[in-house]
């Protein structure tokens, strides 16, 4: 039997783990190269700054989004109502905006707070009273779309001039939304990997028994991934309407999806405790080319449906296949 | 009215008291509820024509439920179905084009085909070890592409009389659909309770390990449980195909959801090991009800969402409570 | 005593269908180290459960420190100062060593991130600290069983802890690991700390327990200092009668050979291994821990493919690539994990009972025939004695013997040729166990041929017609059931390995 001693793991075992974490990422990075050469190659207008800028700030709503299905996906969870509260909050922001564009910046904030509200309730069931969150985000999600069809079952509202500016700014020529999406990542993975809180998270994911009996406060912490991620989804929806300048009732509903498809591109375990932001960012912007891509070369939405789900199962596939080489 | 209606929930409370241990039971009392709640807020809801109406329109959810159901207790979900059902709508409709012509052929192509999309399902998750959830999701984008490429995004076509007769007949008082529900819940509810099959999917999803070890051919029996849930998506994609007589590229919508909504409410639990056909059969037309009361009191499509994702997660609710 | 630091006072504790423990009274004082003995399903594990607050008791007083308290939840517990190493550890698999060890108090820096370099290097003196060297990078998942022990370890001794309760703690080192660890309970009594140390290694228990107190069927058996008591004394107040009368006798064996197994050969598990089983023998496996013995056993099972190797049964050569080939051969496989392994939980006794008989013997067409079966539980629920309130009850809520008698039951089921038993009454109460080695001597009796697989030196001695050793996935001895002794088996079980410690590491004449 090997005793302690003995093990002998890679020379360096930091190396190791990098080597294992940059394992994990490295397809998906390997990917998004890939989908830019291929995208530059079809079409090279892809690479101009315009199209550059485009495909970024296309791409932030769901980068957004993506980063609170990726917390919750860490804790084992996962987060269904992410559409539906991105639909809620971009509506009522834009109907009540027309109403009082007085108090844009407050209206804004409310929503966002109702986003973080109903967050916290799905976090609540979950982590305090144990439901199963599969189903009880797709229910509350559902209540939630009903709540924003009440409000209005079409297109409307309209968000004053300025508030467009949160989607339209520019800081040379960095566009306004990238340094948004920059420092939403960068707290996000300071906050994953080098705080306790963030070891919580994946503490919890990873073996949620050992967690709690270790004094981590695994309810709170639990609640506190679904809260984040719908003050996030909200966020997207806010961002959506500055963006568009209108509210539409059903605009979230690709969201959810791909929410949860750019962090399982990403290299995150859908049984927790394993994953990062890093891998989301690269599996949000596979995402983002992939539709602009597709809409450049005209080839219709409905390819983009085939191509997308063909992704989504070829991910994981390469994942369990990764694995087994491994073993 | 009021005395009554108290009076009735609290028999309701002790009924479900000693029946907490057999959720079938549960959801067909809630459906016993609803009706007797239902007559009493509107008349016209409990009328004999209108009721059978209602029952039809549940036909389609309960038939996909019976494939869920069995995906469920296994342990997996399948959300590929609502999905399926839109392409079988499309194809049928696109290929027989209004005549009977050519009713066998399809009608064999398509059940082919919604057991072929279970078998990829099936394949996908016991043999590359994707998770259902992934991978009917990948399926299910993926075969609502297929229909928008097939139907060029305008779908056409028209079904065959003997499918309309399907759909939208009726047998003497009772709706074609209705029958063909109830015959394949008890064709399911047989292999299910009383067939080695049945056994196995219930073992396979108590104990997958304890399964195999006992020489259950587990790998088998999972694909033939997606199998299963293709081939209901098929049916169901027929009959409803009868009902609304033309191809369209949202039929499917929702089906994949409710069916799951339908599945839970209806006892069978999200971890595998336990669940009954009869109690989706029960989930089933306790949310077509419920939609159908809304309708029917005027309440717009928003609030008939709101209710369905209430009563979802009260459901659960109730039912982690009653585990404890 | 008057100094005592937790004192448990008439504690029952009952789980549906057993009664757990039984009026016991138990204490603890600092510095002490107080061994828990008792055979399997004597309440051992329930008592410290209970001390360390995993469960609450349904009758009796918990008193800390001279005052009566009550116990919320483990993590209450730990706030008093008491915690427990449990057979299956509590680690987060996807961390790395020093996030384990102080998972829950991290330290930080000023700025609230985790300051990594301070991690590190609490958790590398924690180690260092009873002299374990293990790098605090490497993830939990990277490391072997043993380590993960230690690390467990660590983990519990960082937290300062008035008592330290170990469940079963040597069962996956080695002789030095295990000096090692004795090391760290020593330093730890001069801390006045005390420990709980559950075993069934006695000569580990002689070396380093003040106290012991022995637990027999969930009653108190007796606590005495460790001057007061000898290994015969302890066996007997373990045991309760002599081995002799515990065993049905031996007089079952035909001439046919029923199994034969052939240059078994299993990547880094085992190694060119052949041996035979006739009719009517019951041969035992013996060997220390983790020999190869489970590999053997799901080899034969199916469990498992091979690498290489022939199996044969009643004469014919079978390719067995999966449980269902084996089955189909004949063979039956009673699998030592039997919640996970060996039953369906949630479903009934009946299901589970008829499941692997259904396709060939209890079927007519496509559908099961339903009569039969009933006749065909029926039998064999009589012919075990499994108690249920009826064949519909879910196996869940048994009793430990129940559940493994429902096992044994779905095996018998399929009439089989040749039966592989691993650990065949672990866990189970006293009374179960004797049934249960008198049903596998008849099973012997009527042709049966029977491998078993255990730890417990008395159940091999006692039941083998002959005795074969494995040590490092290859058979090292064999002998007749007649000639071998305990130390012919131990001297073949630890050939090659250190020999130091290894008296005291095989469990010598107590059970498990």
């Amino acid at each position: 039997m090997a005793t302690f001693e003995s093990v002998q793991p890679t020379s360096h075992p930091r190396r190791a783990n990098q080597l294992g974490w940059l394992l994990k990422i490295g397809p998906v990075y390997l990917t998004l190269v890939m989908l830019i050469f291929t995208a530059a190659a079809s079409q090279p207008s892809f690479l101009k700054e315009q199209s550059i800028r485009n495909v970024l700030v296309s791409s932030t709503p769901l980068a957004i989004a993506a980063v609170g299905q990726t917390l919750v996906i860490l804790t084992a969870g996962i987060d269904l109502s992410i559409g539906p509260i991105i639909s809620l909050a971009n509506l009522t922001c834009a109907v009540w905006m027309k109403d009082h564009p007085e108090s844009a910046v407050g209206i804004a904030l409310l929503c966002a707070l109702i986003g973080l509200l109903i967050g916290a309730a799905n976090g609540y069931a979950v982590g305090y009273r144990k439901l199963n969150p599969f189903i009880l985000t797709l229910g509350m999600g559902t209540i939630i779309r009903g709540v924003t069809l009440s409000i209005k079952d079409a297109p409307g509202g309209a968000v004053t001039r300025d508030f467009m500016q949160i989607s339209r700014a520019v800081i040379g020529p960095i566009p306004a939304p990238v340094l948004y999406l920059l420092v939403l990542y960068l707290i996000g993975m300071y906050m994953l990997k080098k705080t306790p809180y963030g070891l919580s998270v994946f503490a919890v994911g990873g073996n949620e028994n050992s967690a709690r009996l270790s004094g981590i406060r695994t309810r709170r912490v639990i609640l506190s991934v679904y809260a984040i991620s719908g003050l996030l989804a909200a966020c997207a929806g806010i961002f959506l309407a500055a963006r568009i300048g209108s509210g539409d009732p059903l605009v979230g509903d690709a969201f959810t999806l791909d929410a949860v498809t750019a962090t399982v591109l990403g290299g995150t375990s859908l049984m927790g405790g394993i994953g990062g932001l890093w891998g989301t960012l690269a599996g949000v912007l596979i995402i983002g080319i992939l539709n602009t891509m597709l809409n450049l070369n005209n080839i219709s939405t409905f390819y983009q449906w085939i191509v997308k789900g063909a992704i989504l199962i070829g991910s994981l596939a390469f994942d369990f296949w990764r694995q087994r080489r491994h073993t | 009215m009021d005395a009554a209606l108290t009076g009735g929930r609290n028999l309701l409370g002790r009924l479900r008291h000693s029946s907490l241990s057999n959720p079938a039971a549960i959801i067909w009392i809630a459906v016993l509820a609803l009706l007797i709640v239902a007559g009493l807020v509107s008349s016209g809801f409990v009328d004999g024509a209108h009721l059978l109406n209602v029952v039809r329109q549940s036909s389609g959810l309960g038939i996909v439920g019976i494939g869920q159901t069995t995906v469920i207790i296994t342990g997996g979900i399948d959300l590929s179905n609502g999905s399926a059902i839109t392409l079988i709508d499309v194809i049928a409709a696109t290929l027989l084009n209004g005549s009977d012509q050519l009713l066998i052929p399809v009608v064999l192509l398509c059940l082919a085909l919604g057991m072929f999309i279970g078998l990829l399902n099936g394949l996908v998750i016991t043999k590359l070890k994707v998770p259902p959830l992934i991978t009917t999701l990948g399926m299910a984008i993926i075969l609502r592409g297929i229909a928008y490429v097939y139907t060029n995004g305008a779908p056409k076509g028209n079904t065959s009389p003997v499918l309309k007769f399907i759909g939208s007949g009726f047998v003497g008082p009772i709706p074609t659909q209705v029958i063909f529900w109830v015959v394949i819940t008890l064709l399911a509810y047989v292999a299910l309770q009383r067939t080695p099959f049945g056994r196995y999917i219930y073992a396979v999803g108590g104990n997958l390990e304890a399964s195999r070890l006992s020489g259950v051919q587990t790998d088998r029996i999972i694909v033939l449980a997606y199998v299963v849930s293709g081939l209901s998506a098929a049916i169901a994609g027929l009959v409803l195909a009868g009902y609304i007589g033309t191809g369209s590229l949202s039929l499917g919508d929702g089906y994949d959801l409710n069916s799951v909504a339908a599945a839970v409410i209806g006892g069978t639990a999200f971890s595998g090991g336990t669940g009954s056909i009869i109690g989706t059969a029960g989930g089933a037309l306790f949310l077509s009800m419920t939609f159908s009361l809304l309708r029917f009191l005027g309440l717009p499509y928003s609030n008939q969402l709101m209710v369905q994702g209430a009563i979802l997660i009260v459901a659960i609710y109730i039912y982690a409570r009653s585990q404890r | 005593m008057a100094d005592a630091l937790l004192e448990l006072r008439n504690i029952s504790k009952s789980f549906p269908g057993v009664q757990a423990l039984d009026d016991v009274s138990f204490s603890v004082c600092p510095g002490e180290v107080h061994a828990l003995l008792g055979e399997n399903g004597a309440g051992k594990s329930t008592l410290i459960k209970i001390m360390s607050g995993a469960y609450p008791s349904d009758k009796g007083e918990i008193w800390w420190k001279g005052q009566r308290i009550v116990y919320n939840d483990p993590l209450h517990a730990l706030e008093l100062g008491i915690g427990a190493i449990y057979q299956e550890f509590n680690l987060v698999p996807q961390l790395n060593v020093a996030q384990n060890i102080l998972l829950g108090q991290f330290p930080t820096t000023r700025w609230g991130s985790v300051d990594n370099a301070e991690l590190h290097r609490q958790a590398s003196d924690a180690l260092k600290q009873f002299d374990f060297h293990l790098d605090t990078r490497l993830l939990v998942s990277q490391l072997n069983i043993a380590q993960q022990q230690i690390v467990e370890i660590a983990k519990a001794l960082i937290r300062d802890l008035r008592i330290l309760i170990m469940d079963e703690p040597t069962a996956a080192l080695n002789n030095v690991e295990i000096a090692h660890l004795f090391e760290v309970i020593r330093k730890l009594k001069a801390r006045g700390v005390a420990i709980v140390y559950i075993s069934h290694r006695l000569r580990e228990i002689f070396e380093i327990a003040d106290t012991i107190t022995v637990l027999k069927d969930g009653k108190l058996v007796g606590t005495k200092a460790l001057s007061e008591v000898t290994e015969d004394s302890l066996i007997t107040m373990m045991v309760g009668r002599t081995l002799a009368d515990r065993y049905p006798p031996k007089d079952t064996v035909q001439s046919e050979i029923i199994l034969k197994v052939e240059h078994l050969s299993l990547d880094g598990a085992l190694n060119d291994v052949s041996l035979q089983v006739r009719k009517g023998e019951i041969l035992g496996v013996a060997g220390l821990e983790g020999q190869g013995q489970r590999d053997l056993v799901r080899a034969i099972t199916g469990a498992v493919r091979t690498t290489s190797g022939a199996i044969t049964v009643d004469g014919e050569r079978q390719a067995i690539h999966s449980p269902h080939d084996a089955i189909r051969s004949g063979i039956a496989y009673i699998p030592d994990d039997r919640k996970n392994e060996g039953l369906v939980l949630m479903r009934s006794v009946r299901e589970n009972i008829a499941l692997p008989s259904l396709f060939a013997r209890l079927r007519s067409l496509f559908m099961v025939d339903e009569p039969n079966e009933q006749r065909f539980v029926r039998q064999l629920v009589d012919r075990l004695g499994i108690k249920a309130s009826s064949p519909m009850q879910v196996t869940r809520n048994l009793s430990g013997g129940n559940q493994q008698k429902v096992v044994v039951a779905k095996w018998l089921g399929t009439n089989p040729k040749v039966m592989v038993v691993a650990e065949p009454t672990r866990g189970i109460d006293v009374g179960s166990k004797s049934e249960i080695h008198h049903l596998m001597r008849e099973l012997a009796r009527q042709g049966v041929g029977i491998l078993m697989v255990s730890s417990e030196l008395p159940e091999i001695l006692g039941m083998s017609d002959r005795i074969v050793v494995m040590s490092r996935g290859q058979i090292v001895a064999e002998m007749s059931g007649a000639e071998a002794t305990e130390e012919a088996i131990m001297s073949a079980a630890t050939r090659g390995i250190s020999s130091t410690v290894s008296q005291s590491v095989f469990a010598s004449a107590s059970s498990g």
